[in-house]
């Protein structure tokens, strides 16, 4: 019982008190009368303990065990800007087999654990879900005896289509776990995609445009997917005063244009960082006069960091505390579809 | 170039009519920093807002003549002296005799600064015109600032009885053939 008072423990430390009661009857474990008995006035730990009780009560591990991983799958449902997600792609389709697409997630799970019993420790738990369209996954990968968080890998799939976000995992369980995927869906490989961040959403919606999943490739085109809403932006306010006059109206209306044109007017996907590797000759010959060129790329890493850093990009083009037009790397973040770029100088031919 | 000089006296003025043109990088304040203009004054006042000169030549027949100029500059930023320093290029040398000033603004963090007072000063020297060093963070920074500002603009645009900007300059500094008589 050790291990369900682990996985249990581990959830109600993720999840806020105001949303504990609305989970556990959401849950669907425990009964009417149990659930009665419960009260949610206590403390996190007083819940925690009645809840455990009542599991042990009912005295059929394996069950137990099973919900249990399900309410930790809803947990990081319900949090899921709590883990940091990276875009991985299904790779080189297996010749002469099938393209395999799931969107019953009892159907996916029965595939998937068939897939995790060959390549894992036959204690490898799967756990799934439909929420929002998409298709949430818990696969625990367990080493050793006792629970740890670690070793708990969280998927999400959009149903007919090419990527998947994966929360952090073991390296050591990398080729198995990419082996297992790949073929449930019968490709060869999966390959990251150098896209993360907190918000799956975005994440998703990136990755389409890069990978043409939708009837879109420009990105002023780029609007809406059918099942992640965006909403507009809001029209910028100009406060008219009849004595105080700005000259540069038309600038700024013509830059507003500009703006809209390459980033759409729609709010932008939501990324909290951008990295870009530079290995390129080095460019401020001009204000450093003794610096010695030894023909050598100039090696540095600039990172955009912040809660909507394309957002933010756009609106410091739109307050002019960023030159206009804005450089390629940071206009066409939208439709390369990654967050980590290595900008290289153009080798001569 | 010569139609991108702002020039003073190339338009007829208005009756009571005064015009500020506040020149400064974006980011400044300077909407705000208009509006307090506006609200702290005892005269008709106009305020005109540009990022830098020349102005646009579009709009040139609406707009009234400018009596008065004040370049922003933002001392944790050398990109608003660079542009203030533009600026000056496109204006007529007859502004530099009390129709102008520079403002120095965020003064309050000497470690934040990117430009020294001594490059303020020089410019301030260089073209004859006063500095007023403050900032628009609070609402009374930003009047005390105004005050300082409308006092000037009154005497530039010739709504004071028997002054002008010319007579304060003589006042001010010492003329040339007294100087040498000393």
């Amino acid at each position: 019982m050790g291990f369900i008072a682990d996985v249990l423990k581990s959830c109600f430390s993720r999840l806020k008190v105001a949303d504990l009661e609305q989970l556990i009857r959401q849950w669907g474990y425990l009964n009417n009368d149990e659930l009665s008995q419960l009260d949610f006035s206590k403390s996190k730990l007083c819940v925690f303990r009645d809840v455990l009780s009542f599991c042990e009560d009912k005295k059929r591990h394996k069950e137990a065990l099973r919900k249990v991983n399900d309410l930790d799958l809803m947990c990081t449902v319900k949090n899921s800007t709590k883990k940091k997600w990276t875009m991985y792609k299904l790779q080189d389709k297996k010749s002469g087999s099938k393209e395999n697409w799931y969107s019953d997630p009892e159907k996916f799970k029965r595939k998937l654990q068939q897939q995790v019993d060959l390549y894992f420790d036959s204690a490898a738990s799967v756990s799934v879900t439909l929420q929002d369209g998409a298709l949430w996954c818990r696969l625990y990968l367990p080493s050793g005896n006792h629970f740890m968080t670690a070793n708990a890998v969280y998927l999400i799939h959009y149903p007919n289509s090419h990527c998947f976000a994966i929360s952090a995992f073991k390296v050591s369980v990398q080729n198995f776990l990419f082996q297992c995927l790949s073929n449930l869906f019968g490709y060869h490989t999966l390959t990251s995609m150098n896209l993360s961040g907190l918000q799956y959403k975005s994440l998703f919606q990136l990755a389409f445009n890069k990978l043409g999943e939708t009837s879109f490739g420009k990105l002023s085109d780029v609007q809406s997917l059918p099942f992640i809403s965006r909403r507009k932006r809001k029209a910028e306010e100009i406060e008219r005063e009849p004595n105080l006059r700005s000259e540069d109206v038309a600038m700024k209306r013509h830059r507003s244009l500009s703006l809209e044109a390459a980033f759409g007017e729609y709010q932008q996907p939501v990324l909290e960082s951008l990295r870009f590797k530079v290995e390129a000759k080095f460019m401020g010959k001009k204000n450093i006069e003794n610096f010695q060129d030894n023909g050598e790329p100039f090696r540095c890493c600039v990172k955009f960091e912040g809660p909507s850093v394309l957002d933010g990009v756009r609106n410091l083009a739109s307050c002019g505390l960023a030159n206009e037009p804005l450089p390629k790397h940071l206009l066409r973040v939208n439709s390369l579809g990654t967050n980590n770029f290595v900008l290289k100088s153009k080798e001569k031919s | 170039m010569s139609n991108s000089v702002l020039i003073p006296y190339n338009k007829v003025p208005q009756y009571q009519l005064a015009t500020v043109l506040l020149v400064g990088s974006e980011g400044l304040g300077k909407h705000g920093f208009g509006k307090c203009l506006i609200k702290n004054t005892w005269f008709y006042l106009q305020v005109r807002t540009a990022t830098t000169l020349p102005l646009p030549v579009t709009s040139d027949s609406s707009r009234p003549r400018i009596d008065y100029i004040c370049f922003l500059i933002d001392l944790t930023s050398r990109d608003s002296l660079k542009t203030v320093e533009e600026s000056l290029k496109h204006v007529d040398v007859r502004y530099f005799l009390g129709k102008c000033c520079f403002v120095a603004l965020k003064v309050k963090n000497p470690e934040k600064r990117a430009i020294f007072i001594e490059q303020i000063a020089q410019l301030s020297q260089q073209y004859k015109s006063d500095v007023l060093y403050g900032s628009f963070e609070t609402e009374a920074e930003s009047a005390f600032l105004a005050e300082q500002i409308l006092k000037s603009v009154e005497i530039a645009a010739g709504l004071q009885k028997n002054k002008s900007p010319m007579f304060l300059e003589c006042c001010r500094f010492p003329v040339a053939g007294e100087e040498s008589a000393e």
